[in-house]
């Protein structure tokens, strides 16, 4: 049953089924003296956190537990927030309607810098202290995991514990570490002096920040002696099948991506100089088509619903995708279930395939050179060729494709004018072939990337190039032509590469009213530069500055395995336009995780042989 | 195949839209694995269909939907996997009919709801609710997108009555006059000079054109 008071508000708000729960295969347990509770959080709204497939694994890993029970929350819209704040409505999770301050643990996740003003919002609306240092022995332990924990240190002051890489195996570790302190009676400080037991596991308040003279990194101070000096990232050897969310669960309303997400295989090894993803979720595993076939048969059942998307960094890149594709179809298709492939590669096979499952084709195909010359697509080890893309387009054309999407990014290292020359000149040899519309992102540098020493090109060359490319473009009609806001951007390139200082700018943010920030009509930039200017901080250090090769970075204490030497040998080869090979075919190019981890690479054809 | 089936939502799920019960019902029955069929045409749909929508915020203890198999399926089967997905669920399935495949569609059969309505507040209901049952003609204001025009309501309801404060009534609901409880209410209000405010509703059943209240299931 909905409490009163949350059900009152419920006529107020658009899309009030966010907040009501009761959804198919949600999870409701009974309530165990010893049982760990964990709220999982995700700082965005209910349609876009209920389409994260990370969240589904960890609500199944959890309670599959019988010791522990996950719920979900999520970030409340602002028209309920403003209800719950002025109605005194605590945030709730929405199996049990519990206020999120009774759970053992919050766990947010991290997956990009701009919902971070975000988990303020849900910490202040669930009356949790924002500064981990403010909480006591009453509050739940705030945890964060997900990719942007690989550069946490922003958000070191709001977080009592941050988790870096896969969480299937972690989670439960962490869990027990929990039951067990709980059991002990142990205090918050000695329950994350534990936690620092458990590999993966990084406490940033036993670390203290040294910072040089220029106000660049110089590394951190273990309060511990026994504290690891790096956290390495947790990885799992072979994926289980068990850890395939083959359930989950069904909303009411419409989410983002409202199918059968199924991930495929983990890692992407193709080595794109700008992806962080394609660095820290190495090294590439693959589910074997078997496993996978009974998966989505599974989930099918179990939902009701009408496709199943095949979700991976490089769906095609798995050894066995066109046999897995053929028997997903064969095995589906006969229950009216469609297979999309969301993220094509740039070549005829790709294009083929996808025409076999598309059932309607007049949609059209996406597909992602990211830069316009060669030379470019060098530098950042896109192997794509303009007669490849070409050939594609050609193919899809002629399998009955009507349109096609081309994503670009804008403002990657040594990029001149003559490179967007050349962009044009792609986008017009492609719309002689079919209508396209040109999608341009701003170039944002990570950290562990052999990008991040780069500077990210400032906001206004960035919209200068923007407007040369709409002004050439626009009165081509084949040519459909959208850029997102480079301001957005700029923030992301300070957030993905701050320290800890910047905590105080977050926080000073969300107090001058931030939030939703990944949401255009909600982005405040004007806020966000009086923020940094209260703190005294200048963004364009963080976000427009060439760092030195020798420079340390302060996220070089959570490692994703891949070392610091690859990256820099990485960085050097862009500067030559050399490329490096993709190692799931092969041959290992010593990225460094695989020794470092202990793992390898795990593909349908390696098995087979 | 042609049937009417009957479920019961839990309150939990009163703000689900119309169009979001729509899909659940469609996915229950995906996963109930019954044998749906589709309309024809370049986006085939399947043969469904709620009988009466109902505004954001009602429980319903009697939804009905109106639905096409492709291919015959005993009613054993039919009633054991409909309870088999429903179970641990906010829906239960309450009941199903087979029909004529040429019958109208349920929704335009349909010509009374059952009401149930929580009332807040002590008071007068019970003595408004007898001045509203002794009066010849009650009228009230209807006000619709295009117009406002005044409607007598005393052919518009059928078996109202109070218990400790929550009100039951059966309300036409369909064409000329689709009479809504919140409306009754605020006619109530009217006869005894106070405000009704409904803490919530539910509707309690569906009734088909017909001389005495027949239940679709009936
Ligand atoms: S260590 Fe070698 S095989 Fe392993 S991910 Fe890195 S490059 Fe690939």
């Amino acid at each position: 049953m909905i409490p009163k008071e949350i059900e009152r508000l419920l006529p107020q708000v658009t899309k009030p089924a966010r907040y009501i729960g009761g959804e198919i295969n949600a999870v409701r347990k009974d309530r165990g003296a010893d049982q760990v509770r964990v709220a999982l959080a995700f700082p965005d709204t209910y349609e876009v956190g209920m389409s994260h497939l990370g969240l589904k694994i960890l609500y199944k890993v959890i309670n599959d537990l019988p010791y522990a029970a996950a719920e979900r929350v999520f970030a409340p819209w602002v028209d309920m927030a403003a209800k719950m704040n002025a109605a005194k409505v605590k945030l709730y999770a929405l199996e049990s309607f519990s206020p999120i301050d009774e759970f053992d643990l919050v766990g947010f996740t991290l997956q990009y810098e701009l919902s971070y003003t975000n988990i303020l919002l849900m910490l202040d609306l669930s009356g949790i202290p924002l500064l981990a240092k403010d909480r006591g022995e009453q509050h739940p332990l705030i945890i964060a995991g997900g990719p942007t924990a690989y550069n946490v240190e922003p958000l070191a002051d709001v977080l009592d514990a941050v988790v870096l890489g896969e969480g299937e195996e972690v989670v439960v570790e962490i869990i027990q570490a929990v039951q067990k302190g709980k059991a002990d009676g142990s205090t918050r400080k000695e329950m994350l002096e534990r936690l620092t037991g458990v590999k993966g596991v990084y406490v940033p308040s036993l670390y203290e920040p040294l910072y040089h003279e220029d106000a660049t990194w110089r590394g951190l101070k273990r309060k511990l002696p026994h504290l690891p000096e790096i956290v390495e990232k947790r990885v799992v050897a072979e994926l289980s099948p068990n850890y395939i969310p083959t359930a989950p669960v069904l909303p009411y309303t419409e989410i983002i991506h409202d199918r059968v997400l199924l991930e495929i295989f983990r890692g992407c090894a193709r080595g794109c100089r700008f992806c962080q993803a394609g660095m820290t979720y190495r090294p590439v595993r693959e589910f074997s088509t078997h496993t996978l076939v009974l998966a989505a048969q599974a989930a099918i059942r179990n939902t009701g619903y009408e496709e199943v998307s095949l979700s991976s960094l490089s769906t095609m890149d798995h050894s066995g995708i066109e046999t897995l594709v053929r028997e997903l179809v064969d095995k589906l298709s006969c229950e009216g279930v469609n297979i999309s492939l969301p993220s094509l590669r740039v070549d005829s096979f790709s294009v083929q395939l996808a025409a076999e499952v598309a059932r309607v084709r007049k949609s059209g195909i996406t597909l992602a050179p990211e830069a316009g010359s060669q030379r470019l697509r060098d530098v950042i080890n896109k192997q794509v060729t303009a007669e490849g893309l070409l050939a594609s387009l050609q193919g899809a054309k002629r399998l009955g494709f009507k349109s096609v999407k081309l994503y670009f990014m804008l403002g990657l290292p040594t990029e001149t004018k003559h490179d967007l020359d050349e962009m044009l000149g792609l986008i017009a040899r492609a719309a002689a072939i079919l209508p396209v519309a040109v999608s341009v992102s701003s170039f944002v540098p990570k950290p562990h990337t052999p990008f991040q020493w780069e500077p990210q090109a400032a906001m206004q060359v960035l919209e200068e190039r923007q407007q040369y490319l709409r002004e050439r473009l626009r009165r081509d009609r084949r040519v459909k032509f959208v850029y997102h806001d480079a301001s957005t951007s700029f923030l992301e390139a300070v957030f993905s590469r701050g320290d800890r200082r910047l905590g105080k700018v977050l926080i000073a943010a969300y107090r001058l009213g931030c939030k939703f920030d990944a949401w255009g009509e909600h982005f405040r930039y004007d806020l966000w530069m009086e923020a940094f200017a209260e703190v005294g901080l200048d963004p364009t250090w963080y976000a427009n500055r060439e760092r030195h090769p020798a420079e340390q970075f302060p996220w070089e204490h959570l490692s994703p395995g891949v070392t610091r030497e690859f990256l820099l040998a990485e960085k050097e080869k862009a500067g030559l336009a050399m490329l490096t090979l993709d190692c799931a075919a092969g041959t290992c190019v010593d990225c460094g995780v695989c020794p470092a981890l202990a793992v390898g690479t795990v593909t349908e054809r390696g098995r087979g042989q | 195949m042609r049937l009417w089936l009957k479920f019961a939502r839990s309150a939990q799920l009163a703000y689900i839209s119309h169009l979001d019960t729509h899909r659940a019902y469609y996915r229950l029955f995906r996963r109930a694995n019954l044998p749906l069929a589709f309309s024809q045409g370049f986006n085939p749909h399947p043969i469904l269909s709620l009988a009466s929508p109902m505004p954001l915020g009602y429980r319903s203890e009697a939804d009905y939907v109106d639905l096409c198999l492709a291919e015959p399926l005993a009613m054993s089967h039919l009633l054991e996997r409909l309870q088999r997905v429903t179970l641990q669920t906010e829906f239960s399935f309450l009941g199903a009919r087979m029909v004529k495949a040429d019958r109208k569609p349920l929704a335009a059969e349909v010509a009374w709801t059952d009401y149930e309505v929580q009332v807040l507040g002590q008071g007068s209901l019970a003595q408004a609710v007898q001045a509203f049952t002794g009066a010849e003609e009650v009228h009230f204001l209807k006000k619709s997108k295009s117009s406002t025009k005044l409607v007598n309501a005393k052919p518009l309801v059928r078996d109202v009555r109070v218990e400790d404060n929550r009100l039951r009534a059966v309300l036409s609901s369909s064409e000329p006059v689709f009479f809504r409880p919140d409306e009754f209410l605020a006619l109530l209000g009217g006869l005894s000079g106070e405000e009704y405010q409904a803490d919530y509703v539910v509707r309690k059943e569906l009734y088909l054109r017909a001389e005495s209240l027949m239940a679709p299931l009936d």
